[in-house]
């Protein structure tokens, strides 16, 4: 073959090897995570991609959104929180925590301190906010004197929210441990070694922490103490904790599983079963209903006393269900992954009868 | 089919490469490179032996003669050259076959350092779905050490951060892959007696330097070091081949011709 044709093949090839890489490295069209969702009486908070949305519950529409401009370098995916003086705390994957008012959506103020993302939702304890980023480190700040309290470093990434319990701050880490810290300070109390990552806040159920791990299956271990006290296997990771409900823990496995353990000394399992596909966040429980979604988009209801099915839907056939089901008041909420501009962010179900409300963008009615 | 063929097999062969290494992914790249020209080194010798064909046919009479004849006629020109490659037995694109393999095989080894390193959720998440289960354990390596020699994370551009100069990063990476491209470039060309092929192997000698740089200051630190191991490689096997042309390092024109002995 003459060079010169060589050398167009070859600037072919290498053009398109680019555009491949490109492609991964950016994320084009992909997330690089999942919806953060929140909500209070009358809105609901949603943080994905560029943006952080306030969207009325009564109805879908937007009430305002963050940045008034997209910013491609800023991408919010933790779960917003909502602190008792109205303010909204988002953390960014370009490594700020920003505090907003809630009710206009205006900045207030940034915490630009952390080096790595903010992938886990902030936690409120008294007047601190704690904020777990992937540069390792745990951020305390108050809220009120806008000062950082103090910090504290695990071995890897944190991208789980912590959990507060009175004086005590219970902190997953991917690096397979889950610490206790004393509030006041961050001083570590005892860590344990899960044996695998874990990625959600620790489920805190009559002095048990509940972790799911990654290849270990969920590990029960003494709040008090950090001893283990008994593990469960499962047949796939485990990426969102169990929900307790009249001492019934109900979670979900990557490999579609969803499983519902009677708790006491250890776990006695009830029953498991598999929907269609990888579940990857938290249930929520009511009324004897437990709600979950699938990967696949569907979000399912079934009794929790019976485990007979009582409705499920379907958001969309490219949508991708990571973030946990939130009920407030009567309305299931399910956030979901969009593959497009335009694409269904937000949908509210009657938590009852299944039938959806609005979604958020609101789907233009056929001619 | 691509997850089944290229990314799955590279991704568990990294995994246990990384296991077996003492957790240290810098190394397991290093030793999955080495591996992946071990495994394609028929085809590159496939492609060093057609070069060297195309070379001794340019510089045969029957070649230039046709340049002569045809010099005012490209089209004619170029059929004559098809016919006398049909005539000699001589597959032009045999060797660009190789050339093309590596494509997926950068593109396979760069999606699975990223996947693999999982620096976000729905990384992470996909990459359970590619271990294949019959290797035991393979969960309890997640998250990977990151971490190589003054790199600290493979899955993300490197820069280096001197303390005397904390607010530039330099692309150590990437100038090592600019000057182990070029020199293999240099070292690996063939001489051409083609005035048209010397000049773009004189083009090649810039274009795939600046072209490789630019993917090692763009991307992942860890495809970076797939060049640069890949180049040395390239040119410890031409030197092995004794296709190694030394005096072209130090000539900045067109490939220079071999010393006569």
């Amino acid at each position: 073959m003459p060079s010169s044709q060589r050398l167009i093949l070859l600037s072919l090839g290498l053009v398109a090897a680019a555009g491949l890489l490109s492609g991964c490295a950016t994320g084009a069209v992909a997330a690089s995570s999942w919806p953060g969702l929140s909500a209070d009486e009358t809105t609901a908070y949603i943080a994905y991609n560029n943006a952080v949305i306030a969207v009325d519950l009564a109805n879908g529409f937007e009430r305002w959104h963050y940045p008034a401009e997209p910013d491609r370098n800023r991408s919010f995916y933790a779960t917003p929180l909502l602190t008792p003086d109205g303010s909204l705390v988002v953390g960014g994957y370009d490594h700020a925590v920003t505090i907003l008012d809630a009710e206009s959506g205006a900045e207030l103020w940034r915490f630009t301190q952390p080096t790595g993302r903010i992938i886990g939702a902030p936690t409120l304890a008294g007047s601190l906010v704690l904020i777990p980023s992937a540069d390792n480190r745990l951020y305390a700040i108050d809220l009120e004197t806008r000062q950082l309290a103090w910090t504290f470093e695990a071995e890897q990434a944190l991208w789980a929210a912590p959990l507060v319990d009175g004086d005590t701050v219970y902190l997953p880490s991917i690096d397979h441990h889950l610490y206790a810290l004393r509030l006041s300070d961050g001083a570590e109390i005892w860590r344990a070694d899960l044996g695998g990552g874990t990625v959600d806040t620790p489920t805190l159920a009559d002095g048990v922490l509940l972790a799911g791990t990654f290849g270990q299956g969920l590990r029960a271990v003494d709040a008090e103490t950090g001893e283990l006290l008994w593990s469960f296997e499962t047949t796939g990771w485990i990426w969102g904790n169990p929900t307790v409900a009249d001492g019934i823990a109900y979670f979900g496995d990557v490999a579609g599983w969803v499983y519902s353990l009677r708790l006491g000394s250890g776990a006695e399992e009830i029953r498991r079963f598999q929907p269609d596909a990888a579940i990857a966040s938290s249930p929520a429980v009511a009324d004897d209903r437990i709600y979950f979604n699938t990967e696949s988009g569907t979000v399912y209801a079934y009794q929790a006393s019976t485990g007979n099915p009582l409705w499920n839907q379907s958001i969309s056939r490219t949508s991708r269900l990571f973030t946990d089901p939130l009920l407030a008041g009567d309305q299931l909420l399910v956030a979901s992954t969009a593959s497009k501009q335009g694409d269904v962010i937000l949908t509210a179900f009657d938590a009852e009868s299944g039938a959806r409300r609005w979604t958020y963008p609101a789907i233009p009615a056929e001619p | 089919m691509w997850d089944t063929v290229i990314l799955n097999p590279m991704i568990n062969a990294l995994l246990l490469i990384y296991q077996f290494l003492g957790h240290n992914f810098g190394l397991a790249i290093i030793v999955f490179t080495v591996l992946v020209r071990l495994i394609t080194l028929p085809l590159t010798m496939q492609q060093t032996r057609s070069q060297q064909k195309m070379q001794e046919l340019q510089g045969s009479k029957k070649w230039q003669d046709l340049q002569k004849k045809f010099k005012d006629d490209k089209q004619k020109l170029q059929q004559a050259q098809l016919e006398l490659y049909r005539e000699i037995g001589f597959n032009p694109l045999s060797g660009c076959l190789p050339l093309l393999i590596q494509f997926p095989i950068i593109i396979g080894l760069y999606q699975s350092i990223t996947r693999t390193l999982a620096a976000t959720p729905i990384s992470l998440l996909d990459l359970s779905k590619h271990f294949y289960g019959i290797i035991p354990n393979m969960a309890a390596l997640i998250p990977l050490n990151n971490r190589f020699l003054w790199i600290p994370d493979l899955g993300a551009p490197e820069r280096l951060y001197l303390p005397f100069l904390p607010a530039v990063g330099i692309p150590v990476l990437t100038i090592l892959v600019f000057i182990t491209t070029w020199l293999s470039t240099k070292l690996t060309t063939p001489v051409t007696g083609d005035q048209q092929g010397a000049s773009m192997g004189k083009m090649m000698s810039w274009y795939m330097p600046i072209l490789l740089a630019w993917f090692s200051y763009s991307f992942a630190a860890g495809l970076a070091i797939y060049f640069v191991v890949s180049n040395v490689l390239q040119i410890i096997q031409s030197a092995a081949m004794g296709k190694v042309n030394w005096r072209n390092v130090f000539s900045f024109g067109a490939p220079a011709a071999p010393a006569k002995k």
